[in-house]
C-alpha cells in the first residue's frame, strides 16, 4: 500500500509541471552550489598551503639576527579549513583567515574575504546549505500545502477516507512521499561531497554523518508541519498563507532580529575602544614599575648591583618578564571580549526555540567547523603558539650574555611549525546543547501537531 | 456599479482577516526595519563622536604635556614615548582619525556599512598597515545582516503582495460569481484593477507613510532640515517602492489572466518570487565569483612579505632611492644614514612603491568583479532595487571607495608633512643620543597638523546619487510593459470569463 501510495504521489507530482520544474531547478542549483563551493575550497586550500610553506621558508632563512628582531619579524599563519566547509561555509567569509604573530602584541585574525565583496553579495550566494536550509523547506511547503486542503476543497478527501485507509495511514503515506523528495538532496550532498573530496583531505566521517542526521531531522519537521497545517486548514489559500508566513518569520525575520537582540543584550567592546585599550592597558606606569621591581628583585637575588653583573643577559630576562606581563593584560581584554561574544552566541542559540532555522544553522556550521566557536579555538591555539615562540626566542637571548649574540637557522628551526587540529564532535557537542535541544523541540512539536491534526480528521470522518 | 463593487470588495477584505494581518505586518516590518537601520546609524554616529572627542582630548593632553615639559626640564623619556619628539609622535603617539559619517538616508539600507570600515587611525606607516579592516562585532551579525527597510522591501514585500492578491478574480471564478458580475455589466479588467489596487493599498500605504515621516523627522532632528536635495531623494525612494510593487502587481495580473485556480496562481507567483528574488541573485553572485573571482588576500600578504624582506636587506639602497624620489628633501639629509627614523620613512616609501603594481592589480580585479555584477544585476528587479536603495543611503561600494581614496590622500599628506619635519630635525642634529642631555622639542604644532575632512559630495555627485536610481526605476517599469500588455489583451478577449 505504501509503495502504491508513493507511486500515485509521484505520478501526480510528475504531471504537475510547475513542481517538477521547481525540483529540477533546485537540483541544478544544488549541484552548482556543491561544485562552486568545492572549487573555491580547493583553490583556497592550495593558496594557503603554498603561502604557509613560503612563510616557513622565510622564517628558517631569515638569516642571522638578534632573536628579538626575529620576534618582531614575526610569523603569518593561515587558518586551516576542513573539507566539510564545502557543504556549509558558515560565517567563514566574515572571519579573518590570516593571523600575524609578533612580539608584544596579540592580533586578531584579519582579512576576511567579505571585506572586499560587492554589495549585491548580501542577496546571497549559492551554497549547498542555502538550498538545504532555506529553499528546500519552501519547496516542501509548495508541494505539500495542497496535499489535504486541496482534496478537502474539491470534496475528494471523504472519498479517500472511504477507500478503507485510516487517517493515520493516509497521513504517513503522504509524509513518506514528501520526505523522499527531501531525502534526494541529502543523499546528493553526501555522495557528491564524498566523491569530490575523497583524497583531498581529512574528512571527519562522524561530522559528515552528524550533518546528514540533523538535516534529516530538519526536513522531517518541515514535512510533518506542512502536512499537519494542510490537514487542519479548509482551503489551499489558508494553508499556503500560514505556512509561508511561518517560513518568512522563522527563516528570514527571526534570525536577523535574534542576533540583533543578542548583541544589544550583551553589548561587546566597541572596535575603536578595544584597539585603543590594547595599547593603553599594556603600556602603563604600572608596567614600568613592575619591570623596575622585577629588576630590583633579580639584582637582589643574584647579589649584584648592576645588570651587567648578572650571569645572564638582562635584556632577554626583561623581555621575558615584559611579555608575561602583557600576556596577562591580553588575557583579561581578550577574555572579556570572548566572553561577551560567547554570551551573544548562546543567546542566539536560545532563539532556536523560536526558529528551527537557527538551530540547524548553528549545528550545521558547528559540525562543518565554520562557526565562531571553532574560529575561537583556532585563535586560542595560535596565541598559545605565539607565546611559546616568544618565550623560546627571549630565553635564547637571555641565555647568551654576549651583546652581539645573533640567532641563526638552527634556532629558527627549533620553533615548531604551527599545526591546528579541530576537535572531535564528542569534545564540542556540549557547546551546542541548546541548539540540539531546539531542533528536538521543533520535531516533537511537529509530531504533536500532526497527531492532533490526524485525530481531528478521524473525528471528521466519524461525522 | 464600480462604486458598489468597491464598497463590497472593501467589506470582503475587512471581513477576511488576511488583509488586516497584511496591514499589521507591513506596518510592523517597516517600523522594525527603520528602527534597526536607525539604531545602526546611531551607533556609528556615537563612535564617530567618541573618536572626534578622543582626538580633541589628545591635542589638549599633548599641549599640556608640552607645558609641563617646559616647566620641568629634568625629566627624560624615551623618544618613542615622547610626544614632543616628531618621530615618537608621527610613528606611534599621534591620535588622528579619518571617519565617514552616515548620511541622512542611511537608515533605509545598511548595505555593507557594517562590513566596510568607516574609520581609520592614521599614523606615519605603510598604507597597508593603516588601511586594515578591524571589527570586534560578532561575525554572525555581519553574516545574517540587518533587518532594515531595504531587506523588507526586497524580500518580504513581494510575498505580502502575492499573498493578498493571488486569488483576485480567481476566487470569484471558483465560486461561479464572475459570470454573474459580467452579466451585470462589470468588465473583468475593472474588477481585477479594483481588487489589486484596493488590496495593495492595505500594504503600500503604511510603508509609504512611515518612510516619509521617518526620513523627514530624521532630517529635521539630525541634519539641517528640508532642502531640495532631500526632497528629490525622498521622492526617489517612494517611487522606487511604487515601481517595485507595480512590477509584482503586473506579474500577479498576468498570472491571474491565465484563468487558472487560485492555488495554481499562488504556486506560480511564489515560484517567480523564488526565481527573481532568491535564485537569480544567488546564481549571479556565484557567476561573478567564477567569472571574476575576488583577488586573494593570501597572495597579497605573500607578496607583501617578499617585498618587505627585500627592502629590509637593501636598507642603504632604499634610503638612496627615497632621496632620489624626494630631491626637495635631499639637501636636508646628512650622511647619518644610521638614523632609525630616516630608515623607517625610506622603507615605508619603498614598500609602497614595491606594492604599487600588486595594489593596482588588486584594484583592477575588484573593479572587474564590480563590472560583471553590475551587468548581471539587470536580470533581477530585486538586485536593481537593492542596489538603488544602497546608492541612495550612500552605504555602497562606490561611496566606500571614495572614502578610501580620501583617506589615502590624507595619509599621503600626513606622511609628507612629517617626513619633512623628521629630515629637517635629523639634519639639525636634534635627535641627539646623549645619555645625560635633554632631547630637543622637535614637534609642538599639535593643532596645526593636517586633519581629515570628509567633504560633502560635490553637486555632480549628489545629483548622480538621485538620477541613477531614477534610471533604475524606469527600467523596472519597462519590464512591466510586456506583462501588462499580455494581461490587457487577455482580458479584452474576455478569456477570464
Amino acid at each position: 500500500m505504501l509503495v502504491a501510495s508513493f507511486q500515485k504521489e509521484w505520478l501526480v507530482f510528475r504531471r504537475d509541471d510547475r513542481l517538477l520544474w521547481l525540483l529540477l531547478t533546485l537540483l541544478v542549483m544544488m549541484i552548482l552550489g556543491i561544485v562552486s563551493s568545492s572549487y573555491q575550497y580547493q583553490h583556497k586550500q592550495l593558496l594557503k598551503i603554498q603561502a604557509q610553506d613560503a612563510e616557513r621558508n622565510r622564517w628558517i632563512n631569515q638569516g642571522e639576527k638578534n632573536p628579538h628582531s626575529a620576534a618582531h619579524y614575526g610569523i603569518y599563519l593561515f587558518k586551516p579549513d576542513t573539507p566539510l566547509s564545502t557543504i556549509d561555509p558558515g560565517i567563514s567569509d566574515y572571519l579573518g583567515d590570516i593571523l600575524f604573530l609578533e612580539a608584544h602584541k596579540r592580533n586578531n585574525p584579519a582579512f576576511a574575504t567579505n571585506q572586499d565583496s560587492i554589495e549585491l553579495k548580501r542577496l546571497g550566494t549559492l551554497s549547498p546549505v542555502t538550498i538545504l536550509q532555506l529553499l528546500l523547506p519552501l519547496f516542501i511547503i509548495l508541494c505539500g500545502c495542497g496535499f489535504f486542503s486541496a482534496e478537502r476543497e474539491h470534496g475528494t478527501l471523504r472519498m479517500l477516507l472511504l477507500s478503507g485507509q485510516t487517517p493515520r495511514q493516509l497521513f504517513l503515506q503522504k509524509a513518506v512521499a514528501l520526505f523522499s523528495f527531501a531525502l534526494v538532496f541529502i543523499l546528493l550532498i553526501v555522495i557528491f561531497s564524498s566523491m569530490i573530496l575523497l583524497g583531498k583531505g581529512d574528512i571527519d566521517v562522524t561530522r559528515l554523518a552528524s550533518i546528514a542526521l540533523i538535516y534529516i531531522h530538519y526536513f522531517a519537521f518541515w514535512v510533518l508541519l506542512t502536512l499537519a497545517v494542510s490537514l487542519i486548514t479548509k482551503t489551499v489559500r489558508q494553508s499556503l498563507t500560514i505556512l509561508l508566513l511561518f517560513w518568512v518569520l522563522t527563516c528570514l525575520v527571526i534570525p536577523k532580529l535574534a542576533i540583533n537582540i543578542a548583541t544589544n543584550t550583551y553589548p561587546g567592546i566597541a572596535t575603536q575602544e578595544f584597539y585603543a585599550r590594547m595599547e593603553s592597558d599594556v603600556y602603563t606606569s604600572e608596567r614600568l614599575q613592575a619591570i623596575e621591581a622585577f629588576k630590583e628583585s633579580t639584582l637582589k637575588q643574584h647579589n649584584v648591583s648592576h645588570t651587567d653583573e648578572l650571569p645572564f643577559n638582562w635584556a632577554g630576562a626583561e623581555l621575558l618578564f615584559g611579555e608575561a606581563y602583557s600576556d596577562k593584560i591580553f588575557d583579561k581584554l581578550f577574555g572579556q571580549h570572548t566572553q561577551q561574544l560567547q554570551q551573544q552566541d548562546k543567546l542566539y542559540q536560545k532563539f532556536g526555540l523560536l526558529s528551527p532555522l537557527i538551530g540547524i544553522q548553528i549545528m550545521s556550521s558547528g559540525f562543518s567547523t565554520t562557526d565562531w566557536y571553532h574560529h575561537q579555538l583556532f585563535s586560542t591555539s595560535a596565541e598559545n603558539h605565539r607565546r611559546s615562540v616568544m618565550q623560546k626566542l627571549n630565553a635564547s637571548l637571555r641565555d647568551h650574555k654576549d651583546e652581539n649574540y645573533t640567532g641563526d637557522s638552527r634556532l629558527w628551526t627549533e620553533i615548531p611549525k604551527f599545526l591546528h587540529k579541530y576537535p572531535t564532535i564528542k569534545q564540542i557537542i556540549g557547546y551546542y546543547t541548546i541548539a540540539l535541544f531546539s531542533l528536538g523541540f521543533w520535531l516533537l512539536l511537529s509530531i504533536g501537531v500532526s497527531v492532533f491534526s490526524v485525530r481531528s480528521l478521524s473525528r471528521e470522518e466519524k461525522l | 456599479m464600480i462604486k458598489a463593487i468597491f464598497y463590497h470588495e472593501f467589506l470582503n477584505i475587512y471581513r477576511e482577516r488576511i488583509a488586516i494581518i497584511m496591514l499589521v505586518a507591513a506596518t510592523a516590518f517597516s517600523l522594525v526595519g527603520f528602527f534597526n537601520g536607525q539604531q545602526r546609524v546611531n551607533e556609528q554616529q556615537a563612535t564617530i563622536e567618541k573618536i572626534i572627542s578622543d582626538q580633541q582630548q589628545a591635542v589638549k593632553s599633548a599641549q599640556l604635556q608640552m607645558q609641563q615639559r617646559s616647566a620641568n626640564n629634568s625629566q627624560k623619556v624615551n623618544w618613542w614615548d615622547d610626544i614632543t619628539d616628531v618621530r615618537g609622535y608621527a610613528f606611534y603617539l599621534m591620535v588622528d582619525y579619518a571617519v565617514k559619517s552616515p548620511s541622512m538616508f542611511s537608515p533605509i539600507a545598511i548595505g555593507q556599512s557594517d562590513i566596510y570600515p568607516y574609520f581609520f587611525r592614521m599614523q606615519v606607516d605603510t598604507r597597508q598597515a593603516v588601511l586594515q579592516e578591524k571589527n570586534t562585532e560578532h561575525p554572525l551579525m555581519r553574516y545574517l545582516g540587518q533587518f532594515d527597510l531595504a531587506f523588507f522591501l526586497v524580500f518580504i514585500l513581494p510575498l505580502l503582495l502575492i499573498t493578498i492578491n493571488f486569488n483576485a478574480v480567481a476566487q470569484e471564478r471558483e465560486r461561479n460569481q464572475l459570470k454573474l458580475l459580467i452579466i451585470q455589466g462589470l468588465k473583468p479588467a475593472h474588477l481585477l484593477l479594483l481588487q489589486l489596487s484596493l488590496r495593495t493599498a492595505f500594504i503600500l500605504l503604511p510603508i509609504l507613510v512611515i518612510t516619509s515621516i521617518w526620513l523627514t523627522a530624521n532630517v529635521f532632528a539630525l541634519h539641517d532640515g528640508l532642502n531640495l536635495y532631500f526632497l528629490i531623494k525622498l521622492f526617489s525612494v517612494l517611487l522606487l517602492i511604487l515601481a517595485y510593487s507595480l512590477f509584482w502587481l503586473a506579474l500577479t495580473a498576468w498570472c491571474i489572466t491565465q484563468g487558472k485556480s487560485a492555488a495554481h496562481n499562488a504556486i506560480v507567483l511564489v515560484s517567480c518570487w523564488l526565481l527573481l528574488v532568491i535564485a537569480i541573485p544567488m546564481v549571479s553572485n556565484t557567476l561573478v565569483n567564477v567569472v571574476s573571482p575576488l583577488p586573494s588576500r593570501i597572495t597579497y600578504i605573500d607578496n607583501l612579505r617578499t617585498a618587505t624582506d627585500r627592502i629590509e636587506r637593501e636598507t642603504e639602497k632604499s634610503l638612496a632611492e627615497f632621496f632620489q624620489d624626494h630631491p626637495d628633501l635631499a639637501h636636508h639629509h646628512s650622511s647619518s644614514s644610521q638614523e632609525y627614523a630616516l630608515i623607517k620613512i625610506a622603507k615605508i616609501d619603498a614598500i609602497e612603491k614595491a606594492m604599487r603594481s600588486v595594489d593596482n592589480e588588486f584594484s583592477q580585479q575588484l573593479d572587474a568583479q564590480y563590472n560583471v555584477a553590475n551587468r548581471l544585476k539587470w536580470f533581477s528587479p530585486a538586485s536593481l532595487l537593492y542596489q538603488a536603495l544602497i546608492s541612495l543611503s550612500e552605504n555602497g561600494l562606490e561611496q566606500q571607495r571614495e572614502f578610501i581614496n580620501r583617506v589615502e590622500s590624507h595619509h599621503r599628506e600626513l606622511r609628507e608633512f612629517f617626513q619633512k619635519k623628521i629630515i629637517t630635525a635629523s639634519e639639525r642634529g636634534d635627535f641627539n643620543s646623549c645619555e645625560t642631555c635633554l632631547r630637543t622639542v622637535t614637534f609642538s604644532e599639535f593643532d596645526k597638523q593636517p586633519r581629515f575632512k570628509m567633504n560633502a559630495p560635490s553637486e555632480n555627485q549628489s545629483w548622480s546619487l538621485t538620477t541613477l536610481p531614477m534610471v533604475k526605476i524606469f527600467v523596472i517599469n519597462l519590464l512591466l510593459l510586456p506583462l501588462l500588455l499580455a494581461a490587457a489583451r487577455k482580458l479584452k478577449n474576455s478569456e477570464v470569463g
